[in-house]
């Protein structure tokens, strides 16, 4: 059973701290939750003890409280640990040191002796620590990319770049597994436990060694694949996907780990020191100040937007003109996805920014003179060598430049074209490779890693909600900042001839010489008084994408308009590294002497890491974006597609928005102040259903003058049944199918998809306005709220894209109902 | 944990028993059996060593209710009492040896606890297609998955989980939950709890058991559902894949129920308790209380099984049908389906079903006018078929009366609530509790191939297959629906004819036309046994609802099971209620004696020797309560004698399929690996298909042609669907045969279509016999058929097929007329021609034998699918109509027996000079 409880921890923390490979990442924590919730089941009950900490049947340990306590003070433990499994995965692994060590006082309830949980928690928390530092302070990072380098460059070939970033290197699993059995041993002093604990060690390694070997030898080539590979080899190939690797690891690390605890679990040794109370209390006292000072310390502050070059300080932008690509915003003249341009509305979103500026043709003493922000994408042509220096001096002399570049970029065929895309950054520590950073599941999901920033810290990756695609990653060094990483994809390497299929892209497919893991997409640096941001893809700037990552590019805008740092100084780095890194001796220390530091110290990582993301989110939130903003609303989980383009996407909505004036947006949180900002809302099909503060929100906000546009049929009306009720409205039972009628006194003839009767409550005061109807029953009705209106569509479907605007086209007839619709009704109630 | 292991891996085999959710899987189920006994054995060797079997012949008393329970018990059924009579005798005959010993304890203990376990498979399914949902549990998950911090929502019953692509909404069933093994595993539990000694340990551990698979069957979707969406984001972006077998696959299902061998063998240890309740002869005296429990338990599993299964038997009516036109524009019944009139309604056309019943009953059809009840009073049983109109108040409350006064009301509905059929029907059938849904229901992993066994898969000659079943469904071999909807049900008194396991079902679109949704995997489709056919008694009379009316269109109509079932429905309602409180009375009897049951063993606390003693009297009598209820149907129901003659012709299936070659077991367990873990081999690709057995019976090479029996036909050009069809344009049925020897002693005219399998003796004996008083028989053939068997039919009177094949135009032999023209054909040699060459070379002849007829035909590559126009529902043009001619005239001549004639009447139709050169070639030959 032991090995059982023992296979069930290690598994629980594995997930925990994302080591099994892709398994979408707040689902790991329900594997961890699980795990570790088996883990302690299997123990309960079990009373013979792994290790003797504190003494034996001949030598007692003294008892710190009275046994009754035990079970109350361990399941508090436990439950806080397990609840704090959940959060943020930096610190998540001390909630789980928490749980092992609650499960841990529940063994000595038998017997005063610590379990194999001891070990697991400290073990655990130390491994935590590395984690947190990992994702928070740049020196780690940049020191667990060098260890992964250095070691994968033994198998790979090529030593550097081209290697396993830590995400596939395994090194975490391998550094836990080593903890583990370090802490065990160390713990008691004990000769076999010593050698046990160096067994396991070796065997460790040699499974490690064997990961490392077995991974490199079956990532074969992609084009070995399609040519003469046998039926076993694809097989093995496919089966041994880099995203099973480092769960195979850990499976193979369970092994030794589970057998070490099972081979020292018979044994008694004797305590060979008395515990001292006094000396563990007082590292207590030291263990929980370095704690929290070292996590204050990497915590990096978003800065006060500083004062622009305009008029009473306001931020002045120049988006340079020239590249490739185009300013266009959608039109009424094209539809379909090529018709949504690709900057043009950036000087929009920069303007609701409340920033001045524009579009600037050239790069030149007078055009920059005035200007605080530089944006510049996918340049055509060389920058002269005046162009380079202007740049520099203009970020060195406090200026902010915004880099965007593209996969496999280069000027033609020349020599020295693919470095077209650093001449603008010459000056920084980060360049972009000649290559495409690719995912192993489309769009990143799931396989994001953000820095703890303010152009970052909101974001998730669920969704995409950086918008990186397919773009080129980027070689930086320290101080560049990696802002966004991606863990699970590879970097595919660019030709230099250009094929007309796929151009300047290699076979999109990872190859032995291809970096595997941790590409960094968007890195930022200080540079002089100035800063720079460069990012890998120019997708998530695109219109219509930009639609869903507005909170991510509108916040790199505003953090380059701040006197926010890329991060915090190399002193502050090291210096809470030292401190946290000897908190964890502390911890060592305090745990041979039976002190509850390990309690502590993870309380006091759990409260601060999350303070610590909590102000940083708290500050880092950006002016609402005013102006004719249209909030489509995702946050309450609207029956729809968020890709692009699918059937029954909305991507059509977004667009037609924009063709009617309005700045689309996504709203991704239901944010009061953004929303009161706005002109319009828009609802499809919510299946989460709004809350009564929701509500209100939603009620100033048409009260105010603004809209909200619902559109639900009966079968998806339970999500949206209290925004109507609130307002006297339902959606009835009575199929109308698909069909279409004419707008009263219009020739405009909306093609409803799936549409239902939207009737009114009487008791509500008044029949809602009837705007168009079918077979005598509404189909789209407004309710008048103060200054403002509730419009509800009794189709949910009737905007999705197979019955708006599709990838090639769209349905001219609603487009048609749109236009008029906007124009109407909906901008009736706008202020 | 090793004996929990044993408990829970004979629970999990009962997965692959049943065509729960993909068809059962007798090499599983063994092999989960036998790893269940060989933890047994490891288990409970220190329990052999210690029990007592000083009396141990005692034990043989349990070889007669097992002796009774494996003659009458369904195959899988079997597993438990067979291993309880090997741990019977391996006991009875050990002495000292500790192998047999330790055999027969663990093959005692796992015999009893699958025999125990019997039921529930029944019960849930029962439980689960009537109440599908599952209360709470997607709000306990909501909540899990927000703490987690996942974009999910919750309404309207509904989980919500974001993801890119799509919201996947999940609708929480007991399905979800694997209520079907978890049954399983309490019952096992709560039996090791009961034979502990200590009493209150029962209360305790049965609770801590329900509590641990209660909350374990929630953290199980809690991490399922998790692993569903990381399948779901290697789903590449043009493949619609939805991995929604993640919550159905035996095998997926059966690992993540695992943990709970080491959880509950964490939380409920009951190695101490081992010894005690280990068998032990040398007490079994058989005092008053033990007597008491053996007679309570077997008189009430007994009682049980008659209140379950008996089926009042009514008193006969007089069998005046009326069938409803008057509210129905679909499936009429008023336009002959003859050999003039083709095209889409042709086929989607009720005529031959109403003709049919006209053989068997007095059938009227109702064509216009109010069904009054003084209308309905004329008649026995009411058939209201996909009405498209809807019925008047007065027109329900005299249906209601009707039925009240004894009638029998037959309404057949169809899926998605097609043309209104729903919304007509429910108002009446709502009256007896019974309403159709608004849906489609699929078979899991066929989709719209649902075929439904009466009695599960492994049909038995010798005990038949009636156990269980309705009395409507004992005489039908297997059902192939054509995609039903599912029938809900507001009471117990509502019992199922058709329940069918391993479906799922699509709500109705209502942006499509005919509401029929686009058929693909979703999250929300619920998935589970359903009720397609369901039956109530009210007041005197009866009422049967079935919800896929496409079935018996003229297309579909007369294939097997078809007019079985058909017959058994009205004559089922053709009766009246007389003994209708034996099913309540027995219930109560069998709750009254189990009380009794449960009251002397807790005084008792019997050992696990004498607990099987009494599972197997009770299972035992439970299965002879089955049989006898069976017995009684079979005498009630016998299926209807004609009044009406009736032609129907039989194809035979048993010389036309070769056995299929074995799969290697490699094979089959690479192929089984990759249907069910599909998402983790490859997510992104496309499932592969899966091929279940009985697809294999119909599609695969072994067939010489194919008809759509199990489902679509695979090859057209081996498909013999129109001609099979056509038959009935004749105003002839169609049937089937498996067993030639069998359709032998009928008297209907045989078609033996592209002979591969070699007749035997007795065969020929009995097709000689046939023939010789009177029986008509077809050979057809063709040279695709490359290991036909004719020849070796036809030898034995003087005929024969050519080997090479020819080609050209078949002339009526005789006439100079010309009929059409065939590809590819065989010369017949021996007998009188029928058709010929235009060279003269006979490519039909007939002989007559005693006072038969046996025909040797070469065409039957001109009649396949693809040369007969390839729809039976397209408008033919003159060529193919000459091809349907040709058969037309070939089927009345094997019917009426009178080739001269049809060959005259053909001639007239195709006057055409063309006269063969050498007409009597083929005869001189």
């Amino acid at each position: 059973m032991r090995f059982w409880s023992i296979s069930c921890a290690w598994f629980g923390v594995a997930f925990a701290a994302e080591a099994m490979g892709l398994f979408a990442h707040e689902l790991n924590a329900a594997a961890a939750v699980v795990l570790l919730i088996l883990s302690g089941i299997l123990w309960t009950g079990q009373t013979a003890s792994v290790q003797t900490v504190g003494g034996s049947e001949s030598h007692p340990a003294p008892k710190q409280q009275s046994p009754s306590s035990f079970p109350i003070i361990g399941l508090i433990i436990c439950i806080a640990g397990l609840l704090m499994v959940p959060s943020h995965w930096t610190i998540r692994l001390f909630g789980a040191a928490l749980w092992f060590w609650g499960l841990d006082i529940f063994a000595r309830r038998h017997t005063g002796h610590a379990t194999h949980f001891a070990a697991f928690a400290v073990a655990t928390t130390i491994f935590g620590t590395f984690q947190y530092l990992y994702g928070n302070s740049l020196t780690s990072w940049y020191f667990s990319q060098g260890v992964s380098n250095v070691l994968t460059g033994f198998v790979r070939e090529g030593s550097g770049v081209n290697t396993f970033g830590p995400t596939f290197s395994g090194i975490g699993l391998a550094a836990y597994a080593f903890l583990i059995v370090l802490v065990a041993s160390i713990l008691p002093s004990h000769r076999k436990f010593n050698q046990w604990g160096a067994i396991a060690a070796v065997a460790i390694a040699v499974i490690y060694a064997l990961y490392l070997g077995v991974f490199d030898k079956y990532q074969i080539d992609a084009e070995l694949l399609t040519a003469d590979t046998l039926t076993w080899q694809e097989s093995v190939w496919k089966f041994l996907h880099p995203l099973r690797m480092t769960g195979m690891l850990a499976i193979a690390l369970c092994v030794p780990i589970a057998i070490y605890f099972r081979a020292i679990s018979k044994l008694r040794v004797e305590s060979s020191r008395p515990k001292d109370d006094s000396r563990g209390f007082s590292l207590v006292w030291f263990a929980v100040p370095m704690v929290v000072v070292g996590v204050v310390l990497f915590v990096n502050t978003p800065g006060e937007h500083r004062a622009g070059k305009g008029i009473a300080g306001v931020t002045r932008y120049a988006l340079y003109k020239e590249g490739f690509h185009n300013w266009m915003t959608p039109n009424k003249q094209r539809y379909g996805s090529r018709s949504a341009g690709m900057f043009g509305n950036l000087p929009l979103m920069l303007d609701a920014m409340g920033w001045e500026g524009g579009l600037i043709d050239s790069l030149d003493d007078v055009s920059l003179a005035d200007r605080d922000v530089l944006f510049i994408a996918n340049p055509k042509d060389h920058l002269s060598g005046e162009q380079i220096a202007l740049i520099e001096n203009f970020v060195e002399e406090g200026g902010s430049l915004l880099m965007l570049g593209d996969h496999t970029w280069r000027k033609d065929d020349e020599p020295g074209g693919d470095k077209i895309l650093d001449e603008a950054i010459q000056n920084t520590s980060i360049s972009f490779n000649f290559d495409s950073a690719y995912y192993y599941i489309g769009g990143w999901l799931h396989s994001l890693q953000y820095w703890p920033h303010a152009t970052t810290v909101h974001l998730g990756d669920a969704t995409n909600e950086s918008g990186c695609v397919v773009g080129a990653s980027l070689d930086i060094k320290y101080p560049a900042t990696p802002l966004i990483v991606g863990r699970y994809g590879y970097a595919d390497k660019g030709v230099h001839v250009k094929t007309p299929q796929r151009g300047y892209m290699d076979n999109a497919a990872p190859d032995k010489d291809e970096r595997l893991g941790d590409m960094v997409l968007v890195a930022a640096e200080n540079v002089g008084k100035g800063k720079v941001v460069v990012v890998g893809d120019t997708s998530g700037f695109v219109n219509a994408i930009q639609t869903q990552t507005w909170r991510f590019t509108a916040r790199v805008f505003d953090w380059l308009a701040s006197t926010g740092q890329a991060t915090v100084a190399r002193w502050r780095d090291v210096l809470g590294i030292i401190l946290l890194l000897s908190a964890m001796g502390l911890i060592v220390r305090g745990t041979r002497n039976q002190t509850p530091v390990v309690p502590v110290a993870c309380v006091a990582m759990l409260i601060s890491g999350w303070g610590a993301r909590e102000y940083l989110a708290d500050n880092a939130k950006p002016t609402p974006l005013t102006g004719e903003v249209a909030l489509v609303d995702l946050s309450h989980v609207g029956l729809h597609s968020m890709e692009a383009w699918r059937d029954d996407a909305i991507s059509g909505i977004y667009l037609n928005l924009m063709r009617e004036g309005y700045f689309s947006l996504g709203a991704r949180d239901f944010d009061e102040d953004q929303l009161l900002a706005s002109k319009l809302f828009v609802t499809i099909a919510p299946s989460k259903p709004y809350s009564e503060s929701e509500i209100e929100s939603l009620d100033r906000f048409m009260n105010r003058g603004g809209t909200v546009l619902l559109t639900v049929g009966w079968e998806e009306k339970a999500g949206a049944t209290t925004l109507l009720q609130r307002y006297g409205l339902d959606v009835a039972y009575k199929p109308q199918g698909r069909a279409t009628n004419a707008i009263p006194g219009t020739t405009i003839m909306p093609n409803y998809w799936e549409v239902w009767p939207v009737v009114s409550d009487l008791a509500y005061g008044q029949a809602a306005e009837t705007i168009a109807s079918l077979r005598e029953d509404p189909t789209i009705v407004r309710r008048p709220v103060g200054a403002g209106q509730l419009v509800v569509i009794g189709d949910t479907k009737i905007f999705h894209c197979r019955n708006f605007e599709t990838e090639e086209g769209a349905i001219m007839p609603n487009v048609q109902f749109f236009n008029w619709l906007v124009n109407n009704v909906l901008k009736q109630g706008a202020i | 944990m090793i004996r929990w292991a044993a408990v829970i891996l004979a629970s999990l085999s009962w997965m692959f028993a049943f065509h729960q959710h993909i068809e059962e899987v007798p090499f599983r189920q063994w092999t989960l059996v036998m790893l269940a006994v060989l933890c047994s054995i490891v288990g409970l060797r220190h329990v052999a060593a210690t029990m007592d079997t000083t009396k141990r012949h005692r034990l043989l008393w349990g070889l007669v209710p097992l002796a009774v329970i494996l003659l009458l018990a369904l195959p899988a059924y079997r597993t438990g009492p067979t291993l309880l009579l090997v741990g019977v005798v391996s006991l009875a005959v050990a002495g000292g040896s500790m192998v047999m010993r330790s055999l027969g304890l663990a093959t005692m203990f796992v015999g009893a606890l699958l025999l125990l376990q019997s039921a529930t498979y029944w019960m849930t399914m029962g439980w689960t297609a009537r109440n599908p949902n599952v209360p709470y549990v997607g709000a306990i998950l909501y909540q899990l998955f927000s703490w987690l911090g996942a974009d999910v929502s919750y309404s309207g019953g509904r989980l919500g989980v974001r993801m890119m692509r799509s919201v996947h909404e999940f609708p929480f069933l007991w399905e979800h939950l694997a209520i079907f093994p978890l049954a399983q595993i309490w019952l096992a539990g709560a039996f090791v709890a009961w034979l502990s000694r200590a009493k209150q340990s029962f209360v305790v551990n049965v609770a801590k058991l329900t509590a641990t698979l209660g909350v374990y069957s929630i953290l199980r979707l809690f991490v399922l559902i998790p692993i569903f969406i990381t399948a779901m984001l290697f789903v590449k972006h043009d493949d619609d894949i939805v991995h929604v077998e993640i919550f159905w696959m035996p095998w997926i299902t059966a690992l993540t129920l695992l943990p709970l061998i080491p959880i509950l063998a964490r939380l409920m240890p009951w190695s101490a308790e081992t010894t005690e309740w280990a068998p032990n002869t040398q007490a079994w005296n058989f005092p008053k209380l033990r007597t008491t429990m053996v007679i309570a338990g077997s008189v009430a599993c007994f009682c049980a099984a008659v209140g379950v299964n008996y089926w009042d038997p009514g008193a006969r009516k007089a069998g005046r049908v009326l069938l409803d036109e008057a509210h129905s524009r679909w499936e009429r019944t008023d336009n002959p389906y003859t050999t003039d009139w083709y095209g889409h309604e042709s086929g989607y056309n009720y005529y031959c079903m109403a003709e049919y019943l006209k053989h068997f009953y007095d059938l009227d059809v109702n064509m216009d006018g109010e069904l009054t009840a003084d209308r309905l009073a004329n008649y026995d049983v009411l058939i209201l078929k996909t009405p498209t109109d809807q019925y008047s108040d007065e027109e329900l409350a005299a249906m209601e009366e009707f039925v009240h006064n004894g009638g029998g009301l037959f309404a057949l509905g169809e899926h998605t609530n097609v043309f209104g059929s729903s919304v007509a029907l429910n108002p009446i059938t709502r009256k007896f509790g019974i309403a159709f849904q608004y849906n489609s229901v699929f078979d899991l992993t066929r989709k719209w191939e649902q075929v439904h066994i009466p009695g599960g898969n492994k049909r038995n000659k010798i005990i038949p297959t009636r156990l269980g079943v309705h009395p409507i469904m004992q005489d039908v071999p297997f059902y192939k629906f054509a995609v039903s909807c599912s029938i809900a049900t507001d009471s117990w008194k509502i019992r199922p004819v058709i329940r069918s396991t391993g479906l799922w079902s699509l709500p109705i679109d209502y942006a499509a036309g005919n509401f029929y949704p686009h058929v693909e995997d979703l999250t929300y489709a619920r998935f589970g046994a359903y009720d397609q056919t369901v039956c109530t008694t009210a007041g005197e009379g009866r009422v049967v609802a079935f919800g896929d009316s496409t079935v018996y269109s003229n297309f579909l109509a007369f294939y097997p099971g078809k007019p079985e079932m058909l017959l058994g429905a009205v004559e089922w309602l053709n009766r009246t209620n007389s003994l209708g409180f034996v099913n309540p009375v027995m219930l109560v009897a069998f709750f009254v004696l189990f009380a009794v049951l449960i009251l002397a063993s807790w005084r008792l606390r019997p050992d696990l020797s004498f607990s099987g003693l009494v599972i197997a009297c009770g299972a035992g009598a439970a299965w002879f309560g089955m049989w006898t209820c069976a017995e009684l149907s079979a005498q009630s129901y016998a299926l209807p004698k004609a009044i009406r003659p009736v032609h129907t012709v039989v194809f035979d299936m048993d010389h036309s399929t070769k056995p299929a070659p074995e799969e290697s077991w490699m094979d089959a367990a690479t192929n089984a690996f990759e249907r069910e873990f599909a998402f983790f081999v490859d997510s992104g690709k496309k499932k592969p298909a899966i091929s279940p057995a009985l697809r294999k019976k119909n599609a695969n090479w072994p067939n010489s042609y194919e008809l759509p029996l199990f489902g679509f036909t695979q090859r057209y050009d081996a498909s013999y669907e129109i001609f099979y069809q056509w038959v009935l344009r004749l105003g002839y049925y169609t049937d089937v045969t498996f067993d030639l020897d069998e359709a032998l002693q009928r008297d209907d005219p045989i078609v033996l279509l592209k002979p591969q399998v070699p007749f035997g003796k007795e065969t020929l004996d009995n097709i000689r016999a046939f023939l010789t008083r009177g029986g008509s028989l077809m050979v057809l053939d063709a040279a695709s058929n490359e290991d036909s068997t004719a020849s070796q039919l036809l030898s034995e009177y003087d005929m024969s097929f050519a080997e090479q094949p020819t080609s050209g135009a078949i002339f009526v032999a005789d006439e100079n007329v010309r009929v059409c023209d065939s590809p590819t054909m065989l010369t017949v040699a021996g007998g009188t021609p029928v058709f010929a060459t235009q060279g003269g070379q006979a490519v039909t002849s007939v002989k007559e034998v005693g006072q038969g007829q046996i025909v040797a035909c070469g065409l039957a590559d001109r009649f396949i699918d693809t040369r007969m126009g390839s729809s039976s529902r397209a408008v033919p043009t003159p060529s193919i109509r000459a091809v349907f001619e040709l058969e037309f005239a070939l089927m009345r001549g094997l019917v009426e027996k009178n080739f001269d004639t049809q060959m005259k009447d053909l001639a007239n139709t195709f006057m055409v000079a063309a006269k063969p050169a050498n007409k009597n070639a083929a005869t001189d030959s």
